[in-house]
């Protein structure tokens, strides 16, 4: 048989209650969870409500745009361009061959922030061209 | 470089423009009352993690003592 030994606890009574008193916290703890999750979904119906106002904002803003008498901008010519290595001038916009290739690959599939980011430097074009 | 000559814009247009601009003021202000909203909403998620930091503060305490008074005492 064997012996049991015992490991005597000078005052229980502090030790149970601030037992207790951890558990009650951790529960608090996940009350708090509870409203913080209500806050996160708070958060995202209103990003949500922020992002269909900044879309009717470019819509808005296309319309805007169309109201007002179209001005032709300048196109860009195409710009002499001069080779750093040979010194010789080559146009901007001929493909050699090997490019050409290239071009018949498959465009990758665009997100929405690179369209973005397209759109942005279309405007910056734009806006360069008013300067 | 572009000429800055004048632009004429028919009337029944720039009547609808006029409707356009007071609407994108509109969207405009809403915008910014949302994102305000987007920062309060974010202040309070701010607090609530400051508290939970608090609490786990606490109950760590707790359990210090506890281990205090069960085992370490117990070893001198």
């Amino acid at each position: 048989m064997t012996e049991d030994f015992f490991v005597g606890v000078r005052n229980p009574k502090d030790v149970r209650r601030e037992l207790v008193t951890s558990s009650r916290s951790l529960v608090e703890a996940l009350i708090k969870y509870e409203k913080y999750k209500g806050l996160r979904e708070q958060k995202l119906q209103t990003l949500e409500e922020l992002k269909s106002t900044m879309d009717e904002l470019v819509v808005l803003n296309r319309k805007l745009r169309g109201r007002l008498p179209k001005v032709k901008r300048k196109k860009m010519e195409s710009i002499p361009h001069e080779c750093p290595e040979t010194g010789s001038k080559k146009k901007i916009g001929k493909k050699t061959t090997a490019k050409k290739k290239e071009v018949k690959k498959k465009p990758p599939v665009k997100s929405r922030l690179d369209k973005l980011r397209e759109k942005i430097e279309e405007y910056e074009s734009k806006i360069s061209t008013l300067q | 470089m572009m000429e800055n000559v004048p632009v004429f814009v028919k009337i029944g247009d720039y009547k609808e423009i006029v409707e356009i601009l007071g609407l994108t003021r509109e969207k405009i202000s809403q915008a910014r009352f949302l994102l305000s909203k987007i920062g309060e909403i974010k202040a309070q998620e701010d607090a609530v993690i400051a508290d939970w930091a608090r609490e786990i503060e606490e109950v760590e305490q707790r359990v210090d003592d506890i281990d205090k008074t069960l085992v370490h005492k117990q070893l001198k």
